[in-house]
């Protein structure tokens, strides 16, 4: 973002009541939200409705993110637009829908397919409406399009570069059929870009009646103002951080085979006027589908540094102006074609935020503590269709961490923002039973502010299924944080024959003969020293089950009557 | 006072010209003796010194240039008739040859048998030894294997030996090696390298051309030598020189080395004549139209430089020395037309040949063909064929079209024989488009130079077909191969592979390797004071195998940035006339140097211009007949011209007929004919 | 209707046509896929607005034959949105292609403002974007094959569609060749407008369309002669496939070619049904083979459309001839096309014996792939990696012509199925890391028959200059190799050898060898066996066995073993009644002689695949037993 426009935006912002620019950056989240339910609500998969995998976002003619559903993804959404803005910068119309997914410009997985739509008043344009959701399917070697054995991207799926799908109202037919042809769900897919279409418009229908009832110049001036807003938040706060240069670094452990341990990198630098978070000594990227994303990284940086500003800020890409993000083409955290990308959302993913976290522990008031969980890929299908995989790692449930002042609960803050399966309706759509769905006992870091334990998921396997595995970091935990110590490793299992086996650490598409799935991602870590946890709490913690006797003695060093109370309490619950 | 004579040594005929400085030149023939070229031509040069007047040695004594075109070589490859010939080359590639990088003349024909061997397969052998692509010595030449192997040969009475090694191009070390031993253990034996004959990448075709070589060279070296020594007892102290399949001569030491290069000394010779009696009438852009009695001959002559191919077969064998470009169709007058079973005209390539020949000839000859054809639509005289040496059976023309294409396709004989007209004029029309637009050029912008017996019949037609505006005919075509050995000049063809990315290319070391080259040449070409050189660079984009020939327009033998930019925008250029379509972004590379060193032969007196006459030519009027004329509807009272009478200047308007000793000129409707001063009618095409 | 005079001069030209179309793409054409091994097609189409019917054609023709099912499929999907100057990619085995890995680019040709002809070119890219380099052996449906290339426009009125090209490239490993090869088709396409626009100018669209008719009707007439010519009856055949690479071995293919007058039936009923191997033949596939077979029948007749009139073919659906979407066909234009190919000609051998020989072409992928890392290259900008190369040597692809009646097998030239050539050592070690060790034909390796087959060509080489290389091999033919014909042996089979000679020395034969890392110091040995043998090898002239053993095609112990001819080598000469007494002895055996000759033994040994040869004759015998 250069200053001529910055400055421009500011004389804009200054130009216009700050009560009308106000209302309409509040409006234009809320459409994003609004076009957000809309993809929601309609989706045709539980991947979208449920699992929420979709972003929905309003930027500015340069891609700019102004206004968005999804915090999460503010970076790659704004790298997307910005690349199909550039890309098509003399050849955009009223009614053109350009879909794209290159991970190497801005996406994320091959399967988050991005739509982006121009909205030009007067054959001027003004802005983009672009929403991103989460298909099924974009061919490659494995139905699903992830890939454990990938070492390079066309094993995973195709990247599409920017394709005009509708032109000028019409559909692009044989683009469009192309795109469809080559994912292993036709009629879905098809139903799930018209959801997008329908929402893009949905969304530009809105804007232009804002257009109408505030004038193009106004609207303008708020896409500016909206960001300019961010940006003064984000270094008002920042200017609380002290000042200076600190190094980080999160370590991935990989085995041998595909080249040991991969490290990312920080150098984050608290200067008077911002951030800047500098991850270019991360390691080169590796023929592993662990390569995050350029796109990723920027948003995941940025979605830590958010979670220390306590979420009172408005994500858009006003942020990038006050936290400037450095990446160094081709490593691991902006790798470059043809690296496989496929698990890189979770793994690095997981290591840029956790990096940031750290990092910046000695700059902030309040130390932050881990952000997320280690994370297994485990899908499975049927012997008889390539096509239908079931991702059974969306029951992997780990536990937040402590933080000062209070114990942490559920699932991590920035693991996903996904609604759990139900049960019930899971149950109804698969012919696998959940037998057991509970936190796991001992799994929370103990420490003053103790971490959230994590859930064991158990489930009954249908016969005959192949999985595709990568539990690589399944057996890491979560560190504690200012003398609490590490959550709860997480397991991955497989009930065979010859009793309880752990799951391969990569595998495509393989027979596993088991009747049982057992699932448990890592609990929170603790944090403080367990010791001054206050008694009470402990004995409820005991009480409750979530942690044994010994622990309750060993660790946070409870007396036999303590621990007796406890029982009692339980079993009078239970008369 | 002192002469030049070109002789051509034909299968039937020997041609012969020759001048003696002035007063134009002196043609004439005399019959060929199968398997005795020698005493044709010495017979030859009794007609020259009767022409003159003085005796055969007082010419043969004044005569400072014999020029020689000769069929030896053609024929031991058409009939395999070299000498026994044995093949040294890398251990673990003696089948190159035979494997013929999958050539196969017929995709579905699974009877068709393969190529007679010229090389014995038990004659062909490996010896240890391997270059690699940069010329290092991968594996040292195994000097024993290399002895027992000769000792082998020769022991079974082999005459020749080709020798090719991998990379020889590159490092021509091993193969010199090799030949020193054959010389010691095999004196007598011819040798050919391939690092001579052939520097350039691609085995097959290397090996092919170097084998081609070894077979037919001995023969010409023994006949040149016979008939050298002929010539010196009858007084001959001149030079002997031998046309070259380039389109050049070179003298008896180089010929009697590179029978190769004398493949087609005989059309060669004939192209040569085209472009100089092109040039004088004002033509340099030409495509010359030789139609005989079985084949139909084109070449494109582009500014007056006949095209060079390098994609050339003979008798089933690969030879890759640059030749002018000449493409054959195996269509003629003698070229049967039949209807097959499922109702369709065909005309050719089966052929009546000279025996039994046309039905009309009388010789036994019962089937149709394109000479037929042209008799019953009045175009050649029954009377006057030959110049009246042979009289013509128009019923047996017409017996055999009745018979073999009227009743089976249920037409009268006169539309049998219309059908015949036509589709041998569209195949000869095919040929002239191929060799232009396979060269990316527009036949329309050419003249038509027609000759042969049978050629000027049908070149009216061609060209309207082929939108061509301008026919030449030369009078006296009949002797024209003859006569470009007459005034050819000196001239070799030398290419080296060169390959290189032109991205990190030196000039500097292009210019190097282009001195080197020219060296080469130069110690090959006889002394001559005027030479005139020209460079070309093979080049293609990454990845393609197939190269455009690309000329190097320089001025300076160093090679400048300069030069070399432009010679890649001239390729992308060109890769797009032909192709149509360039990727100027791509990286280019070379791959062959060629360079052409042409010694000047500077010949005077051989064109006389005539006083024009005035434009009427009803003087050279003999009559009128029935001629068949599309544009006409039909047939139509023709007038008929005598050739010998018809003088410079006179003008025939079409429909026209003219019959000259040696071939019949038919001048359609809407075009005109005039015979300019040197002779050559200049038939003015209107569409 | 025009006259048959002025057809013929249309037929004529417009051959040539064809021709210089083809030529145009093998000259320019960037990969050596296409430019060496000649693996590409063109054509001439017409268009009545609703069938597309092929006029003229050249190179292979099993591209021909695909070409118009693919133009077929573009003109149904752009029905009614075709304009002067777009040009149609197309790749796809379900949209009338045969496999991922060959694109089509159709050029429609507009008169009177409607597009009467195409012009179209096809080959195969040295890259489909597939989930491994060039070929995935491990796809196990059609999308993990490649790049689905549904019909899609490059060019739209004349314009460029970058979005598209770069869509293209950006799903691939050499996006300039590809690139390359696409521009080369589109040019050739080009070329061949040309030439047609100047052919109609000269004789008006009336007059070349009614021709078209005649040309059609003419192959049709002319091919419906040959037919009544063979006498009537339903001639039956069986021939099987090595594996599918996927679990299943010995696939059956059969079909019952039945002759009645002019017509002639092909049915495929009894065939196997389709895997999820890599060996289904997509059905233009398999229509080409009946094409290819047919035409290598009658030489003469002028393949187009007309040509197909009187066939009906039944292929039963879902099966290996036949397989519906989302069968993997990655390999089946050449396995199982290779054996489909060989079951239409053991039918054939029931009524034209004479005319019998192999059309199959019968081995596949040979690809290698890695790091070039020599100082002086050439192929520097294909690949993202400038030191990335892909090379296939092709010469273990084109070797597989047969013995012929009246002709011994020679030379090196493909089978009429794939026109494929083989590789030029100079260029390759210039282009490619390698060197040649050998190349060159092997004693007792020609099928024995009274015209033998063509000797095996083996091949040694080892990389030099390269690093990280991976190998992708698969060959065929090799417990069930190419037929024999009319009593001769059978060809003696394909098998190439990865590190020759090592302890890590790995075998591709049985069983592929799928992107596996190899020693490039350590030698590549492959041979690549030749077509059958024509007639009983004991009643081959003894005087050619004797040249055969001077020119050391045969050795002296195989002219007795193959041939019952006996050498004697004190005078190189044929022992007449030592011959007499030994070809006698072997005809009075009883029982069927097993047609295998010294070459054939010799590679089940270095194969290691006697318990499948075993096992296959056991189960013919059972089957025979059963008939009986």
């Amino acid at each position: 973002m250069t200053r001529a426009t910055s400055e421009r935006s500011e004389r804009a912002a200054a130009a216009m009541a700050s009560v009308e620019a106000e209302i309409l950056r509040t409006t234009l989240s809320a459409l994003a939200e609004e076009v957000g339910a809309i993809v929601a609500n309609t989706a045709p998969t539980a991947e979208i409705s449920q699992a929420r995998e979709f972003a929905v976002a309003i930027t500015d003619k340069s891609g700019a993110v102004v206004a968005t559903d999804n915090p999460m993804q503010v970076a790659s959404m704004a790298q997307t637009v910005a690349r199909v803005a550039d890309y098509f910068e003399f050849d955009l119309h009223q009614g053109d829908v350009i879909l794209t997914n290159d991970p190497y410009a801005g996406g994320s997985r091959l399967h988050d397919v991005t739509l982006t739509a121009p909205l030009m008043i007067d054959d001027e344009l003004l802005l983009f409406v672009a929403v991103r959701m989460r298909i099924r399917d974009v061919g490659g070697q494995v139905g699903g399009s992830i890939n454990p054995e990938a070492t390079e991207i066309l094993a995973e799926g195709h990247p599409y570069t920017p394709v005009k799908i509708q032109r000028r109202g019409s559909p692009v037919r044989d683009m469009l059929y192309f795109f469809l042809l080559n994912g292993r769900h036709m009629q879905e897919t098809r139903r799930t870009l018209d959801v997008g279409s329908a929402a893009l418009a949905l969304g530009q229908e809105r804007l232009t009646e804002l257009v109408g009832r505030y004038g193009v110049k106004v609207v303008r001036g708020a896409l500016a103002y909206a960001q300019t807003y961010s940006e003064q938040l984000a270094r008002n706060a920042i200017r609380a951080w002290k000042r200076g240069s600190y190094e980080g670094e999160q370590r991935l452990d990989l085995d041998p085979v595909t080249g040991g341990p991969v490290t990312v990198r920080l150098t984050a630098t608290v200067a008077d006027d911002g951030l800047s978070l500098d991850f270019s000594r991360s390691d080169d990227q590796r023929q592993v589908f662990v390569n995050c994303p350029a796109g990723v990284t920027v948003s995941c940086a940025l979605s830590a540094v958010l979670a220390m500003l306590g979420d009172t800020v408005p994500a858009n890409s006003g942020l990038l102006r006050a936290i400037e993000v450095r990446t160094r083409p081709g490593s691991v955290v902006h790798p470059t074609q043809p690296a496989p990308i496929g698990w890189g959302t979770a793994h690095c993913a997981n290591e840029v935020m956790e990096v940031v976290t750290t990092t910046l522990r000695a700059a902030v008031a309040r130390p932050m503590s881990a952000l997320t969980v280690p994370r297994s890929l485990l899908l499975s299908r049927p012997l008889g269709d390539r096509s239908d995989q079931t991702d059974l790692g969306r029951w992997g449930i780990g536990g937040a961490s402590g933080l000062a002042g209070r114990d942490g609960w559920g699932p991590p803050q920035l693991s996903t923002r996904a609604q759990l399966p139900s049960v019930e309706q899971w149950e109804a759509e698969h012919a696998m039973r959940i037998e057991h769905l509970e936190l796991a006992e001992d799994s929370g870091g103990s420490g003053q502010w103790r971490g959230a334990p994590g859930f064991e998921v158990r489930i009954a396997l249908a016969p005959d299924r192949l999985f595709t595995v990568w539990t690589q970091t399944a057996g890491n935990a979560v560190a504690g944080l200012a003398g609490g110590s590490a959550g709860g490793t997480g397991e991955v299992a497989f009930h065979t024959r010859e009793g309880w086996q752990p799951a391969p650490i990569s595998a495509l598409e393989m027979a596993i003969h088991a009747d049982c799935l057992r699932l448990r991602f890592a609990g929170g870590g603790g944090y403080g020293n367990p010791a001054e946890r206050p008694r009470q709490a402990v004995i409820d913690d005991l009480a409750d089950g979530l942690i044994s006797a010994t622990t309750a003695r060993h660790v946070y060093g409870l007396s036999a009557a303590e621990i007796e109370q406890a029982s009692q309490h339980t079993s009078n619950v239970r008369r | 006072m002192s002469y030049t004579i070109a002789v051509d040594v034909g299968g039937t005929f020997t041609d012969v010209v020759a001048t003696n400085g002035s007063e134009g030149v002196f043609t004439g023939k005399v019959s060929s003796r199968p398997n005795d070229e020698a005493s044709a031509v010495l017979n030859a040069v009794e007609i020259v010194a009767e022409h003159y007047g003085v005796s055969a040695a007082e010419v043969l004594a004044k005569t400072e240039f014999f020029i020689l075109g000769t069929t030896v070589v053609t024929n031991a490859m058409l009939e395999y008739r070299g000498v026994p010939t044995g093949l040294i080359t890398t251990k673990g590639f003696r089948d190159i040859l035979e494997l013929r990088r999958g050539y196969k003349e017929s995709l579905f024909d699974l009877q068709l048998a393969a190529p007679q061997p010229i090389v014995r397969r038990r004659f062909i052998k490996g010896v240890t030894e391997r270059i690699d692509d940069q010329g290092k010595v991968a594996i040292a030449l195994d000097e024993e294997e290399v002895r027992k192997a000769v000792r082998e040969l020769r022991a079974a009475g082999i005459k020749s030996i080709a020798v090719c090694l991998l990379f020889s191009f590159v490092n021509d070390a091993h193969e010199r090696r090799v030949a020193r031993i054959i010389r010691e253990e095999h004196p007598e034996c011819f040798i050919t390298l391939s690092c001579d004959v052939l520097p350039q990448v691609r085995e097959f075709e290397r090996v092919s051309t170097t084998v081609v070589n070894a077979y037919t060279s001995p023969l010409l070296k023994n006949y040149l030598g016979r008939l050298a020594e002929g010539l010196r007892k009858a007084g001959f102290r001149g030079e002997l020189v031998v046309v070259q399949s380039n389109g050049g001569v070179m003298d008896v030491g180089y010929s009697a080395e590179h029978g190769v290069d004398a493949v087609l000394s005989g059309p060669a010779g004939g192209v040569v004549a085209a472009v100089a009696i092109g040039e004088r009438s004002g033509y340099r852009n030409l495509i010359t139209a030789d139609m005989g009695g079985t084949s139909y001959d084109v070449c494109l002559i582009h500014e007056g430089k006949p095209e060079v191919g390098v994609d050339n077969w003979i008798s089933r064998y690969r030879v890759a020395v640059p030749l002018v470009d000449i493409h054959t169709i195996g269509s003629g007058g003698g070229s049967i037309a039949r209807v097959d079973e499922a109702g369709a005209l065909r005309v050719g390539p089966e052929s009546a040949g000279a025996s039994p020949g046309p039905a009309c000839y009388g010789r036994g000859g019962t089937r149709p063909t394109v000479t037929d054809a042209n008799l019953l639509l009045g175009y050649m005289d029954p009377a006057r064929f030959m110049g009246g040496k042979m009289k013509l059976d128009r019923a047996a023309a017409e017996k055999a079209f009745d018979e073999h294409v009227a009743k089976p396709l249920g037409i009268s004989v006169n539309d049998a024989a219309i059908g015949v007209f036509r589709i041998a004029n569209s195949a000869l029309s095919n040929a002239l488009r191929y060799v232009s637009v396979k060269r990316g050029r527009d036949p329309r912008n050419y003249a038509l130079m027609a000759f042969g017996g049978a050629g000027p019949v049908h070149a009216g037609v061609q060209a309207t077909d082929v939108g061509i505006k301008t026919v030449l005919v030369p009078r006296n075509a009949s002797v024209l191969s003859a006569y470009g050995g007459l005034i050819a000049d000196f001239k070799v063809s030398r290419v080296r592979s060169f390959v290189r990315s032109l991205e990190t290319l030196d000039p500097a070391e292009l210019t190097e390797a282009f001195a080197r080259i020219q060296q080469e040449a130069e110690a090959m070409l006889p002394p001559a004071e005027t030479t005139r050189l020209e460079r070309y660079l093979d080049m293609r984009y990454e990845g393609q195998v197939h190269e455009v020939i690309v000329p190097l327009q320089a001025r300076t033998k160093k090679i400048s940035e300069v030069t070399l930019s432009r010679v890649v925008q001239d390729f992308h250029d060109l890769h797009e006339q032909l192709y149509a379509h360039k990727r100027p972004t791509e990286p280019v590379q070379i791959v062959s140097l060629r360079v052409e060193l042409t010694g000047l032969r500077r010949m005077e007196g051989l064109a006389v211009a005539h006083k024009f006459g005035d434009e009427d030519a009803s003087g050279a009027q003999v009559g009128t007949r029935q001629a068949y004329f599309e544009r006409l509807g039909g047939f139509v009272d023709t007038p008929i011209y005598d050739g010998k009478l018809i003088r410079p200047g006179n003008v025939v308007t079409g429909p026209a007929v003219i019959h000259e000793p040696g071939t019949t000129i038919v001048v359609g409707v809407g075009q005109e004919a005039m015979l300019d001063q040197y002779e050559t009618y200049v038939i003015e095409v209107v569409k | 209707m025009t006259d048959a005079i002025t057809a013929e001069i249309i037929r004529n030209y417009l051959d040539t046509t064809a021709e210089h179309l083809y030529e145009t793409i093998c000259r320019t054409s960037p990969n050596n896929v296409v430019n060496e091994a000649k693996d590409c097609g063109g054509g001439i189409y017409s268009y009545d607005g609703t069938t597309a019917k092929m006029v003229a054609r050249a190179g292979i023709i099993a591209h021909s034959f695909a070409l118009s099912t693919s133009c077929q499929a573009g003109l149904d999907f752009f029905r009614g949105d075709l304009n002067p100057g777009d040009a149609i990619l197309i790749g796809d085995p379900y949209h009338g292609g045969s496999h991922c890995g060959c694109w089509s680019i159709v050029v429609p040709i507009f008169f009177n403002g409607k597009p009467r002809l195409f012009t179209a070119a096809r080959l195969h890219v040295l890259d489909q974007g597939s989930p491994t380099p060039n070929v995935n052996f491990a796809c196990r449906d059609v999308w993990g094959e490649g790049t689905r290339v549904s019909p899609i426009k490059l060019y739209e009125k004349g314009e460029r569609r970058r979005e598209v090209w770069d869509l293209i490239t950006a799903n691939n490993r050499v996006p300039l060749i590809v690139e390359g090869d696409v521009e080369a088709m589109i040019g050739a396409c080009r070329v061949g407008e040309r030439f047609i626009r100047e052919l109609v100018d000269r004789h008006g669209w009336q007059t070349v369309e009614s021709s078209l008719e005649w040309i059609l009707a003419y192959s049709e007439r002319k091919f419906r002669q040959r037919i009544r010519e063979w006498p009537d009856g339903t001639y039956s055949a069986t021939f099987h496939v090595d594996t599918d690479h996927a679990g299943h071995e010995d696939l059956k293919i059969q079909v019952a070619i039945t002759i009645d007058e002019d017509r002639m039936t092909f049915d495929f009923e009894g065939t196997d049904r389709q895997t999820d191997g890599i060996i289904n033949s997509a059905k233009p596939n398999t229509i080409a083979y009946v094409g290819v077979v047919l035409s290598a029948l009658c030489p003469d007749i002028p393949v187009n459309a007309g040509f197909f009139a009187p066939l009906t073919i039944l292929l039963p659906e879902g099966t290996i001839v036949h397989p519906t979407a989302p069968a993997a066909t990655l390999a089946g234009t050449i396995c199982c096309g290779c054996q489909i190919g060989e079951v239409l000609m053991k039918a054939c051998e029931q009524f034209a014996p004479q005319r019998v020989g192999n059309v199959s072409i019968d081995i596949s992928g040979p690809i290698v792939y890695g790091l070039d890392r020599r100082a002086h290259r050439f192929q520097t900008h294909s690949a993202r990696n400038p030191n990335f190369f892909m090379f296939m040597d092709l010469s273990m692809v084109s070797m597989s012509n047969s013995g012929v009646h009246g002709n011994d097998g020679w030379g090196m030239w493909a089978t009429p199925f794939s026109v494929a050539r083989p590789v030029n050592v100079e260029i390759t070690e210039i282009q490619q890391p390698t060197l040649y060790r050998q190349t060159e034909f092997t004693t007792d390796s020609a099928a024995p028959g009274q015209w033998r087959g063509t000797p095996a060509l083996a091949m040694r080489r080892v990389d030099r200059g390269a690093s990280d290389v991976k190998a992708a091999l698969f060959v065929q033919s090799v417990v069930h190799s190419l037929t024999g014909w009319v009593g001769g042996y059978e060809g003696s089979g394909n098998i190439i050898v990865v590190n020759e000679g090592t302890q890590d020395e790995m075998i591709c034969g049985e069983h592929l060898i799928e992107h596996a890392a190899y020693d490039p110091s350590k030698t590549i040995f492959s041979q690549s066996g030749g077509g059958g043998g024509w007639g009983d090898p004991l009643d081959r002239d003894p005087a050619r066995v004797l040249e055969d053993v001077l020119d050391e095609y045969i050795s002296v112990e195989g002219a007795k073993y193959d041939y019952g001819v006996v050498i004697d080598t004190a005078t190189w000469s044929v022992s007449d009644e030592a011959t007499a007494r030994e070809r006698a002895a072997r005809k009075a055996q009883p029982g069927p002689r097993k047609r295998r000759g010294l070459g054939r033994e010799w590679l089940i040994k270095r194969a290691g695949i006697q318990h499948r040869i075993d096992r296959h004759d056991a189960a013919q015998l059972q089957s025979n037993k059963g008939s009986v």
